[in-house]
């Protein structure tokens, strides 16, 4: 008998023998005392929630806005120290930080391919986002996607460019919604603030293994 | 030395320890202070969350064996692979198969109980695999030599002087006390490691069986960065981690960081469906998942401790027990500390050895009060203490003792007797008999309470 056998064995003899309905599932909505309810209130309360947990916000109000808040975190930084997602509004906007034409990048540029070496040389890794948490102020990223696991996990700064609309309500609606796509993600990642450690003395610091900065710039308004 | 022994002398020996204990209460007084505003600010009721997460927790494991093949369906449809590990032994062989495909390349490890109940590392070490413990807390127990301190800050002992000391020597930093240094220190050691790793190990907090899904929770970034820097990703989960719907995260995760450690979420939950996938730009390219039993179906077969298994680990138990406050978690000697640990090590494989810790207990019940899935833990301490007298008494002596025992308070009129011959007989059994123990019977009262409710005529 192999492993699997005797212990599911071991667990089908010994199971209790009252049978259990299946709880209801209670709703975050219920549950929470925070628990945003109107699309205003998803968008001030996660800008609150995201600060709080030492994340720095951006609101811009069009794509020329983007691009000069971009260029002012980047400044001293070249285009080859970035790891970027090859999403044509990134693009887009990294051409104009970088004043390159037609809102086009060199193709070497752009290889998440890299060597995990190379990658670590790599100063800000810049994505979109999957998802927007409210309630806890989290970014949510999913792969496959084409920013991979290591942009957001390998840089010291992460850098996130999203919109509004993408803000969701709480972890309920995430889960609902990841449950029913098809295919699957290979990974989920929920960030909620920059790595951080208190494992010494107790005293929080933060970019213990991953990134010691999470940058947001969020869209508003209609256009673009 | 027997276990109990040891543990005698070494809680004896911590309880006196005014430097440590001062360690502890720092560290726990913060974290209390953030738990309480945690659970006020975000719950409705807390209890409200507790009660249903017991809910989901009682089901899965009332539906246990069908959730396991359902979770590994899933997931080996989506490419990973899943084993079975009845013991310890044969979860270490399982890593030590795969990270031997990778000769001489290092191993990163996250922070997982499970790792240290099987002894993971010991093997790797015997086997000449360089592992790597990535968690600060752990990767300062590893250099120390030491075992972890509290299931979810490690090296909670360790000032900040002595870990710089450890640094010192082993890392060859120049001395320092900041905290912020330490940690820099270490994140550039560790840095080499992340991208030389073939095999990232991780445990697991949660596995979802109608996903087929690992969930880990970490907040220095570790973990992810295993995932995603190495050619393997194993997990090693135990058996009773599973939860029937990824929508329970939306609950789970919460409240395990509320409990854990006063957070609202922890920073990085990371739900991992698969090995790398068709259109990943990077991720491992393949998956395992050792699904460890290891003494939990004995557990499990156990109809008054059964509930034990819903634990999350979260270590609030730990955090509000008095004697784990007083004593420390190097006393206990076992992988698991406080009261969740004297609730479930004397099940696990070994344990017999280990009921002693479940009279090490005043019984308060601020476990109980402070646990996430409502796990009656100070009740199953006496569960715990109810089999250990039963198989003392295989031999008879405790048997006998009860008898006479019974027979004494079992009549008024025969406790009145024994009372006087206790009474006279005392101090010579008590000078010959518990001449070199510390601890001699209360001395019983002069006058019994009924003979002093009769002489002051109360009515
Ligand atoms: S028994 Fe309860 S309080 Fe203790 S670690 Fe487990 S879940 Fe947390």
């Amino acid at each position: 008998m192999t492993s699997r056998d005797t212990i599911l064995t071991r667990l089908r003899q010994s199971r209790p023998s009252t049978d259990v309905t299946p709880p209801l599932p209670i709703p975050d909505h219920t549950l929470f005392a925070d628990y945003p309810r109107t699309a205003a209130e998803h968008i001030t309360v996660f800008a609150d929630k995201f600060t709080a947990v030492g994340g720095e916000l951006f609101w811009a109000q069009s794509t020329e806005n983007v691009v000069d808040i971009v260029r002012a975190l980047v400044s001293g930084i070249a285009v080859s120290e970035l790891a970027f997602e090859p999403d044509p509004a990134i693009i887009a906007v990294l051409a104009a930080v970088y004043s390159y034409d037609d809102a086009k990048l060199p193709p070497e540029v752009a290889d998440l391919s890299m060597c995990n070496v190379e990658y670590a040389s790599c100063r800000v890794g810049i994505s979109t986002a999957y998802r927007l948490i409210a309630r806890s102020g989290s970014i949510v990223m999913a792969a496959p996607a084409r920013h991979g696991r290591r942009l957001y996990s390998v840089p010291p700064v992460h850098l996130v460019l999203a919109r509004a609309e993408q803000i969701i309500p709480s972890l309920d609606a995430l889960f609902a919604e990841v449950s029913n796509a098809r295919p699957l993600p290979s990974i989920l990642t929920v960030i909620t603030g920059s790595s951080r450690t208190s494992d010494i003395e107790k005293k929080l610091v933060l970019g213990a293994h991953g990134p010691k900065r999470i940058v947001l710039v969020c869209r508003v308004g209609e256009d673009g | 030395m027997n276990p109990d022994a040891t543990f005698m002398r070494d809680a004896s020996r911590a309880a006196g320890d005014r430097t440590q204990q001062d360690k502890i209460r720092r560290a726990v007084s913060t974290y209390a202070a953030k738990v309480q505003h945690m659970k006020s600010s975000q719950f409705v009721k807390w209890s409200d969350g507790r009660d249903a997460a017991a809910a989901i927790k009682s089901f899965a494991l009332a539906r246990l064996p069908e959730l396991l093949e359902q979770f590994e369906a899933a997931i080996t449809a989506r490419g990973a692979e899943v084993r079975w590990a009845a013991d310890a032994a044969e979860a270490r062989n399982y890593v030590l198969d795969v990270v031997q495909r990778y000769h001489g390349r290092p191993v990163v490890k996250s922070k997982s109980m499970l790792t240290e109940e099987v002894d993971l590392r010991g093997a790797l070490d015997a086997a000449g695999i360089p592992v790597w413990e990535s968690d600060l807390g752990e990767f300062i127990v590893q250099l120390a030599g030491e075992k972890p301190y509290h299931i979810v800050t490690p090296a909670m002992h360790k000032t900040a002087a002595d870990v710089s000391a450890l640094f010192q020597q082993h890392l060859g930093i120049e001395p320092t006390d900041d905290p912020a240094e330490l940690t820099a220190a270490a994140r550039t050691f560790m840095r080499g490691k992340f991208v030389d790793a073939a095999v990232g190990i991780t445990g697991a907090n949660f596995i979802l069986a109608d996903a087929g899904a690992v969930s880990v929770t970490e907040n220095e970034g570790n973990a992810l960065l295993s995932m995603a820097c190495s050619n393997v990703h194993i997990v090693l989960v135990g058996i009773e981690k599973v939860l029937p719907l990824l929508t329970d995260l939306s609950l789970f995760l919460p409240l395990l960081a509320t409990s854990g450690s006063g957070q609202q979420l922890t920073c990085y939950n990371s739900v991992i469906f698969g090995p790398r996938q068709p259109g990943d730009v990077d991720g491992p390219d393949s998956l395992v998942v050792i699904l460890v039993d290891n003494g939990r179906s004995t557990l499990y077969a156990n109809d008054l401790i059964r509930e034990a298994l819903r634990c999350i680990r979260c270590g609030a138990c730990l955090n509000s027990c008095p004697v784990y406050r007083t004593i420390g978690g190097h006393a206990y000697n076992t992988t698991y500390q406080g009261p969740i640990g004297s609730v479930i090590t004397p099940h696990l494989p070994g344990g017999k050895e280990w009921a002693h810790l479940s009279s090490a207990s005043s019984l308060c019940g601020a476990c109980t009060a402070s646990c996430p899935v409502g796990i009656d833990l100070h009740h199953l301490l006496v569960v715990n203490r109810s089999i250990a007298v039963s198989r003392k008494n295989a031999d008879g002596r405790v048997a006998q003792l009860m008898n006479i025992w019974a027979y004494f308070f079992s009549s008024r009129r025969r406790l009145q007797w024994g009372r006087t011959i206790w009474l006279s007989l005392e101090r010579l059994v008590s000078g010959v008999v518990f001449r070199k123990g510390r601890y001699r019977p209360p001395r019983p009262a002069r006058k019994a309470f009924s003979e002093w409710w009769q002489e002051n005529d109360i009515s």
